[in-house]
């Protein structure tokens, strides 16, 4: 086996918590929504999100705001799922990482004070704090980071991770994407325009912007000689990751793709001489550049042939939580073998020559998954997840 | 073997390899040192008068293209083009998608969403300025620094507080590590907080030039240092006692040996936590006593602060440590370029 190993999984989307129903959402393929958020200070035209239900969210992280009840909540399952006790490490002896990414953090902290009229009780603190949460439940942290690369922070997250373990510095890392509503970034897509009215509907050619959604997704990721030592057991491996800015424009992707071209190139050669790919999970967000110079640049680098799931058109655009979703997505299509069949859209944009298998189940005949991350600021992540024989 | 603020001792000066433990075979090296080859600093002057603009951003920036981003990025490119220009010929040989950037802040845009969030509540999401709404995410600060210098390489926004600029330091010795990068501008920006009362306001930014020892050897920059750090984080509610307070020492403990704490002066930035009490009582100073570097601010440009100066310090060599109520810790490792001089300019 090559590669980093992914040994526990751990998810939350509005479609329920849990691996399972993830997948059971996957392939029922609902077309779904965005529903009101509930708050009655979200004055702007469109004020809807794909929210995750309080019923999903353990009743005893009710006191913590809510990008860390999300992101606990998936913690908790990868942790069970991977085997690690809880507050502890992994082994006598071993070391314990976090890598978390997140674009807003606890937003909803200061939203709430300012609904609120008023201003912090007490000492300022950052709404950045998500990580510390975590750490109560995982016991002192021999390295961790927060990286807040806005829609692909999950993504950065997860390649962070398999650096660590990659470099030692860590034997078992979490990596944990997590995003909530937040008024205030939903108020400034809606101010650019960016927020489709309709629902999130990559490729489509009546897509009108990006809608978004709640969640948070979580990854263990150690050595293949750690895992075998505990005698874990192993769903992927993540392969290689590849990181690129454009430095082009604040919110809009350089035209031509090039960076991302050679972000998914960087994450291909990274894991070997194989650069076949049986699957991705595209970044498209439904917005009209993005989804346009996205499919060029897959077309550029895979060939038109290659399965798409469209994950986005499913539980929505969960912010930085989206790539770390969509890894764990890419390893129940690898456990599973299969491609499961995009949400319905109502008509592909010819502009985006990218194959969406809809209505029906393609089998997935090669081993190997992409997921790719963008954010504003032209800040790009690829990675290839491979099969646990890979 | 004393603990800070009661030791003495000899100070050490050979720098040495961060031990790596358990390291993937043939996968990657491990994160290391890195060479400190240029500084920029843009913060208020210590006589800085109570009332009154320190910045000035059309004297600083220029007057087109600069005026309506966030004061923290301005800042931001203010340190990042300081600190490229008191590197001196750094550019040469690092083609752009191997030039990266990698920033902390905590509070970068907390003024703007305050900003955003009232005219939200009070009137409507049409009624913010569209050329602020982009900053709504706060990696564009970031992004405008690559985007500022055409740096394709990785552009990296750290969060975790207090410590994502010094944070910003052991990412790039890891990208170093990974390949990723070659030369990078690492470092940490604040605007102040919307709620002054609340916290130690903190404006400015500090970036500092990074490449990799032999990258700086190959073309003869010594520059002001090496670096090395490490970032920890304790379970903030977890430390009362017992098992985990007692595996929390011993991680403080592990990280401060690893970067030599026995061996240099230790300067600490600590606030009144749990978490710093328990990180003053686990690092092994044994040149003492531990110098105090003064309380941590709101967010994480302070300790970039006190590393810039240590860096230009004739007694540099030391070891820098921050640690917070949240949980979060970090220490740097400062191997002072003996000789090097005070070359770049403030703000």
């Amino acid at each position: 086996m090559t590669g980093v190993a992914i040994t526990g999984l751990g998810v939350v989307t509005c479609h329920g918590s849990g691996t399972r129903a993830l997948w059971d959402a996957m392939m029922a393929a609902p077309v779904t929504d965005p529903g009101p958020v509930p708050d009655p200070y979200a004055n702007m035209d469109v004020p809807a999100v794909q929210c995750v239900a309080d019923a999903d969210l353990p009743a005893q992280s009710q006191a913590l705001a809510r990008t860390s009840r999300l992101a606990l909540t998936a913690v908790d399952e990868a942790i069970a799922d991977a085997g690690l006790p809880l507050g502890g490490p992994a082994s006598a002896g071993s070391r314990t990482g976090l890598a978390l990414g997140t674009c807003m953090g606890d937003a909803s902290l200061h939203e709430q004070w300012r609904a609120d009229g008023g201003k912090p009780a007490a000492r300022f603190t950052s709404a950045l704090g998500v990580a510390s949460e975590i750490a109560d439940r995982l016991g002192p942290l021999s390295v961790a980071t927060t990286i807040s690369n806005a829609c692909a922070a999950g993504g950065f997250a997860l390649g962070a991770a398999a650096d660590l373990v990659r470099s030692g510095e860590a034997d078992v890392v979490l990596a944990v994407g997590a995003d909530a509503y937040s008024r205030v970034m939903l108020a400034c897509f809606n101010r650019m325009g960016a927020v489709d009215p309709v629902r999130c509907r990559p490729f489509d050619l009546h897509r009108r912007g990006t809608s978004f959604g709640e969640a948070a997704g979580a990854l263990v990721v150690e050595s293949a000689e750690h895992a075998r030592v505990r005698g874990a057991t192993v769903h992927a491996t993540l392969s290689g990751s590849g990181w690129t800015c454009d430095a082009h424009h604040l919110t809009a992707p350089e035209p031509a793709g090039t960076q991302i071209i050679r972000a998914m190139r960087a994450a291909l050669d990274s894991g070997g001489a194989d650069q076949r790919i049986g699957c991705v999970l595209p970044h498209g967000t439904g917005t009209q550049l993005n989804d346009v110079v996205e499919g060029r640049a897959l077309n550029d680098v895979l060939g038109p042939d290659v399965p798409l799931y469209s994950l986005k058109a499913l539980i929505g655009h969960t912010g930085g939580a989206a790539a770390s979703v969509a890894a764990v997505a890419a390893a129940l299509i690898l456990r599973h073998r299969t491609v499961p069949p995009n949400v319905p859209i109502a008509e592909q944009d010819p502009e985006c020559r990218v194959w969406l298998p809809q209505g029906v189940t393609t089998p997935l005949d090669v081993d190997r998954v992409m997921v790719n991350g963008y954010a504003f600021g032209g800040n790009n992540v690829s990675l290839v997840l491979a099969g646990a024989g890979g | 073997m004393s603990r800070i603020g009661t030791g003495v001792g000899v100070a050490g000066h050979a720098p040495a390899p961060v031990p790596s433990v358990g390291r993937v075979p043939g996968r990657m090296p491990p994160a290391g040192q890195v060479v400190v080859t240029g500084i920029g600093v843009c913060a208020p002057p210590v006589d800085r008068p109570a009332t009154g603009a320190w910045f000035d951003v059309r004297t600083r920036l220029g007057r087109r293209g600069y005026k309506y981003l966030p004061a923290a990025c301005q800042y931001l490119l203010v340190a990042g083009r300081d600190a490229l220009d008191d590197a001196g010929g750094c550019l040469d040989g690092a083609g752009e998608e191997f030039r990266g950037v990698v920033i902390g802040t905590n509070n970068g845009v907390a003024a703007l969403h305050d900003e955003q969030d009232r005219t939200v509540i009070a009137e409507h999401a049409g009624e913010l300025s569209p050329v602020t709404a982009p900053f709504g995410a706060v990696n564009v600060l970031t992004s405008r620094l690559s985007m500022e210098h055409g740096f394709t390489g990785i552009s990296l926004t750290l969060t975790s507080p207090l410590v994502a600029g010094l944070e910003s330091m052991q990412v790039g010795a890891r990208a170093f590590a990974a390949g990723r990068v070659n030369l990078l501008l690492a470092g940490a920006m604040e605007q102040a907080v919307p709620a002054p009362e609340a916290a130690a306001p903190e404006e400015g930014a500090v970036v500092l030039l990074l490449e990799p020892p032999e990258r700086a050897e190959a073309r003869g920059a010594t520059g002001y240092g090496r670096c090395a750090v490490r970032t920890l984080l304790l379970p903030p509610r977890g430390l009362g006692s017992g098992a985990v307070r007692e595996r929390a020492a011993a991680v403080v403990r592990e990280a401060a040996r690893d970067l030599g704490a026995d061996q240099v002066p230790v300067y600490a930035l600590l606030d009144d936590s749990p978490v710093s009490e328990l990180v003053a009582g686990a690092v092994p100073a044994a040149v003492g006593p531990v110098r105090d570097a003064g309380p941590p601010a709101a967010g994480s440009l302070t300790p970039m602060l006190r590393l810039a100066d240590r860096l230009r310090a004739a007694d540099g060599d030391s070891l820098l440590v921050t640690a917070a109520g949240t949980g979060n810790v970090a220490m740097v490792r400062i191997w002072r370029t003996a000789g090097s001089t005070n070359r770049s300019a403030g703000c």
